[in-house]
Parts: C-alpha cells; structure tokens; sequence
C-alpha cells in the first residue's frame, strides 16, 4: 500500500530497460521495418509473378489495385471508426479528375499527379467529414449517398472542363528507359500500382497499430466513453474520414490510368455500392479484407460472364448474373462468416495451428 | 477564492424546457477530500455531474477549476486538464482489450502526431511502450492485470467496473468523479472499494454520487444534499445525518422524532 502512495503522482513511466528489446530485435520490432520488408518481398514476387502473365491478365490484375486501395480507405472508416460511406466512388471519380486535369494542362511527373489525386480527394474528404461528424448511421449515409447521386452531374455540368458525358483521355505512362523494352505501359502501370498498393497498406497498417488507430476504434465503439477520456470525437471522425478519402482519391487517380479515361458513367452510384458490397465480402475493417473485396470486385464479373456464357442464357438474363452472383455472395458470406472473407482465412489459420499443437 | 478549493461549482441553474434540474446549486469539492453527492431519484445528481465533467453547459452560474473559468468547455477538454470521471453504465469499448481501453485513458498523456502514426517508427514505439506501460501499472494497481488481453464483455462486472476505473485514473486527474461506483457491487467488493476510495483520496479529489449510504457515510469528509434541484442541506455525513431535511426528502415526509 505504502509504495502505490509514494508513486502516487508518477513522471511518464519508463520501461525497465531489461524490458526494452535489444539489437536486432528491436529493428525488426519496429512496425515500419518489418512492413516495409513484407511490402519489398511482396513487390519482388509482384514483379516475378507478371513475367509469366500475358498482357491481358496483367492488364486485369492491374484493375484490383485501384479498388484494393480504395478499399482500405472505406474499411478503415467503416470497420475501424465506424462511420459509414456511399460516397466513396464519388470521392474517386474526384481523385480521378484531379490526375487527368493534372496530365491535361501541366506537365507534371507521374508521382506527383498520384499524390495531389490523394491530396485533393483528401481536402473534399475533411469536408465532407465535418458534415459526417453531425451525422449517425442512415443520415450519414444518406448524406454521402447524396454526393455519390450529384458529383457525376456536376462533370456533365461543366463540359468543357471535364468532358461531359464523352469525359477525357488518359494517356498511360511509359516505362522508364532503365527498365529498356523489358517492360510495356501495361506492366509497367501494373508495378506503379503494385508500388502504390504496398505503400498504402504500410501506411494504413503502421496508422492502425498506432494511438491514432485506437482512438478511430474507441469512437466506433462509445462515443461518450470517448470523450470522458479527453478525445474529440468530431475531430477523430474528421480525420478518418479525410484519410479514408486520401485513399480513395489516390485509388481513383490509378483508375484513371488503367481505363485510360474518364467519365461520369464510371462513378455513379454503384461504384460506391459496389465498394460497400466489396468491403462486407472481404471482411470490414481489416487491411487483407480489401485484398479480398478487390479480387472479387475484379474477377467474379468476369467469372459470371464466362458461366452465363457457356449456360447460353439469353442477352438479358445473362447481362445481369454477374450482378446477381455478386449480390448471392454477399448474403451468403454476411450469414456464414459475418466477418467476410478474412474472418474465414482466420478461422482456417487458427485450427490448422491448434492442429499443429495437439500433437506436440 | 482560496488556493485549497478545487473544483467548484457556484450558483448554476440548468433548466430542461420548463423543468428545473438545478437551481443555483454551489458545491466545492477540494482535493484530499472525497465530496459526496447524495438526493432521491431525480433530485438532479446526475445533471450536477454532467455540468462538472462538461456534458452540460449550465443556463447560469460558474464551473472553475483551480480558481480557472471553465464552463462551457468540451467534457475532452475538462478531461485534459485533469477532471477525470467514470460512467454509470461503465462505457468500456466492447470491441477493444481491456489494455487497449485503459490506453485510451492515456492518450491524453500522448503527443505522437498523424504523420508520425503513418510512418510508425521512432518515437511512436517507444511512446506506444509508454502508454503501454502505464495502462499495465493502472491495471496493476486495482489488480486487474491479468485481464489485460480479455475483451470487455467476457469479464464478470465488478472486474470491468475496476477496468473502467483504471481507465479513469491512468492519465493522473486531479480529480475524480465517480457515478455510482457501487452500482451492482456486493457487500465485498463494495468494502474494497470504499477502501480504494480512500486511498485514491489522499492523492486527488474525488467527488462521489452513490446510493449505498453505508460506502457515503464512510468515505465522504463532506455531503450535499440535493432534492429537486437545490442543495437541501451540506456537511460532514454526521451533520447530514442528523439534519431533518434530509430525512424528510428521503422518505417523503416529517419525521416526527
């Protein structure tokens, strides 16, 4: 009892240094170092993997970037802070337009454009978030939905700066001169958003392993509880919602580059349906659930397409099994792993280790 | 006023349309003492609460804080300079370890910015071990520890009453308020608390609503008293005892000694 009153009015309490994980250990204890090795093996075997692709399943693959990064965005502000978004194929149309206008009038390098779609997308992403920190549940989503329904008429609006209907080219990169004639647009695009998925999921992984991460859950979970801690739940909410869009807006920057235009039919309202649908499916709130939700966003499609095809149903019916496959699977998993796709993974990883335990 | 007085409320009215739940109530609650708070159901214990932690931002009157103004700030706000306080309904975060719960509590104590928390080396490790470790020692100090990794709904309720608590004192308050910390106690767990109470005395204020009179009368140095609205009657719980007007408010009418 006596010694708990002495400490009564601790100074910032140290670990003891035995504590402290000591040389190489604490390297690799530092999250950055280890996800960055993760992330560099990873694009390795990214690089390895396209050699043996042809151009066409490079060209498909390097669809699942742009909607694997928006993803994260969505999952982080929906599973970790726990505010809902219809808007976020809004807020990459908005990421999209902010490349192409760039490639349009200036002549700026390829890094640069990626990171002012994030930039800008981020700023109409705060704003919108001021407007979310008022906002619960169906509100919210009806205010996002409300951006989702008007930014593509906007883009018809004003013709002549975003190309109406017919919307505007997108010329894609060429591969820099010390990767020779080893590499064409279409592989190399896919790297540039191999590069751009790994540095996103670093970013988002290091984001939710810190205080920042923890507080975006404390809000999603009590928000009054929250606030009697000494954290602003408007400001919390702000955040994630800008950086949630940061996300967003890069993904639709890179979605520019890979359709090679854009225009409004694009980004209506059913991008961003289709994005919540992807994010349940993958499995809410966790960084390997947008890999998932992409992979299904990207290939399922083409699967139904393929089934539909050989089952020789008619153009009507078969137009719209990829949708309705997509919408079967989505009840399906919502009652079978509520946690989407991950949920399962984790399941599986979880027996296979206590298989491996039993024994031993 | 004096350098002694804490955390004061003077004359502060809180009306809710027509309804009156505080009418120029005054209350001062020092530190090293524990100040209770005791009335009927409704008597505006719980409105007088909200306006010293900041839910409710009073119609009149003044909340300082160490002879500071501070009405009309954020309760996060309140929180950061030291008025810590628990809930009545405990408000853990289910989802969350208990650890990570109690880290919350810290946060305050945390300076770790966005940019750094997206690049996540350096100092952000070192300080996630800091928070980590005094979330860990709070937890110890209540002998909780052990629960640590345990999510929140799986722990009986007087061990998450004691996470909610940690939470609370983590970040080192100056003061305290406790909404009915006994609330769903037994008889045991509700002697450690009075004795926790009293201990914690010594080194903050704390201000208590409680309706257990047993814990009231033993760790309070002072009482008021509140029926509908006003501040019925103030003093050490011997005082209070003995004062009529408390125990008519209390039981409806005149007791006829």
């Amino acid at each position: 009892m006596e010694e708990s009153m002495v400490e009564a009015k601790p100074e910032p309490k140290q670990l003891p240094a035995a504590q402290q994980p000591q040389g190489p250990r604490r390297l690799f204890g530092q999250p950055l170092v280890r996800n960055v090795i993760v992330g560099v093996v990873a694009l390795v075997l990214f690089y390895l993997l396209i050699g043996h692709l042809s151009q066409y399943r490079i060209y498909q693959l390097s669809q699942v970037g742009p909607y694997l990064i928006a993803l994260v965005g969505l999952s982080v502000l929906t599973g970790q802070n726990g505010q809902i978004s219809l808007g976020h194929g809004a807020l990459m149309a908005i990421g999209a337009w902010t490349l192409t206008l760039m490639q349009l009038h200036t002549k700026s390098p390829l890094w640069l454009m990626l990171i002012a779609s994030a930039l800008v997308t981020m700023v109409f992403g705060a704003l919108l978030g001021l407007v979310a920190a008022r906002l619960r549940g169906p509100y919210l989503a009806g205010a996002t939905l409300a951006l989702a329904l008007g930014l593509p008429d906007i883009t018809t609006r004003y013709q002549s700066v975003f190309g109406g209907y017919q919307g505007l080219e997108v010329s894609q990169p060429n591969a820099p001169s010390f990767l020779g004639a080893a590499a064409t647009p279409t592989e190399w695009l896919a790297i540039i958003e191999m590069i751009c998925v790994v540095v996103v999921m670093i970013l988002f992984a290091n984001l939710l392993r810190s205080r920042v991460g923890r507080k975006f859950r404390a809000v999603r979970d009590d928000e009054i509880a929250t606030q009697v801690s000494g954290i602003s739940v408007p400001r919390t909410q702000v955040l994630a919602f800008a950086l949630s869009a940061a996300a967003a807006g890069l993904g639709g920057g890179l979605f520019a580059l890979v359709s090679g235009n854009v225009s409004p039919g694009g980004y209506t309202v059913v991008l961003s349906i289709s994005l919540l649908a992807a994010m349940v499916i993958g499995g809410t709130g966790t960084l390997a659930g947008a890999v998932w939700g992409a992979l299904i966003m990207v290939y399922v499609p083409g699967w139904a397409t393929t089934l539909s095809q050989k089952l020789s149903l008619n153009q009507s019916v078969s137009a719209n099994l990829a949708l309705a496959i997509y919408g079967f699977l989505l009840v399906a998993i919502i009652m079978v792993a509520p946690v989407g796709v991950q949920g399962i993974v984790r399941l599986v990883i979880f027996k296979i280790r206590n298989l491996r335990k039993e024994p031993g | 006023m004096d350098s002694k007085v804490g955390l004061s409320v003077d004359q502060v009215s809180v009306r809710f349309g027509g309804l009156v739940a505080l009418d120029r109530v005054s209350l001062e609650a020092a530190p090293g003492e524990v100040h209770g708070v005791i009335g009927p159901n409704g008597a505006g214990k719980t409105t007088l609460f909200n306006v010293m932690c900041g839910f409710v931002k009073p119609d009149s009157g003044t909340l300082t804080f160490f002879g500071q103004k501070v009405h009309g700030l954020r309760p996060e706000k309140l929180t950061r300079m030291g008025v810590a306080r628990t809930l009545q309904g405990l408000g853990l975060f289910p989802r969350m370890p208990v650890l990570e719960n109690v880290m919350i509590g810290a946060d305050s104590l945390a300076k770790v910015g966005v940019l750094r928390a997206l690049i996540g080396a350096g100092p952000t490790v070192s300080e996630e071990h800091r928070l980590r470790a005094a979330a860990m020692a709070a937890l110890d100090r209540l002998g909780v520890a052990g629960y640590a990794s345990k999510l929140p709904p799986q722990l009986p309720y007087a061990i998450q009453k004691k996470v909610a608590l940690a939470r609370a004192l983590v970040s080192n308050p100056r003061f305290l308020l406790l909404d009915e910390p006994a609330s769903g106690l037994s008889e045991e767990d509700m002697g450690e608390l009075g004795d926790l109470i009293l201990e914690l005395s010594s080194e903050l204020g704390i201000v208590l609503v409680e309706h257990h009179m047993d814990l009231v009368m033993r760790v309070c140095s002072n009482i008021s008293v509140l029926d509908f609205g006003r501040v019925i009657a103030e003093g050490t719980p011997a005082e209070v005892k003995a004062n009529p007007l408390v125990t008519e408010a209390y039981l409806g009418d005149e007791v006829q000694a």
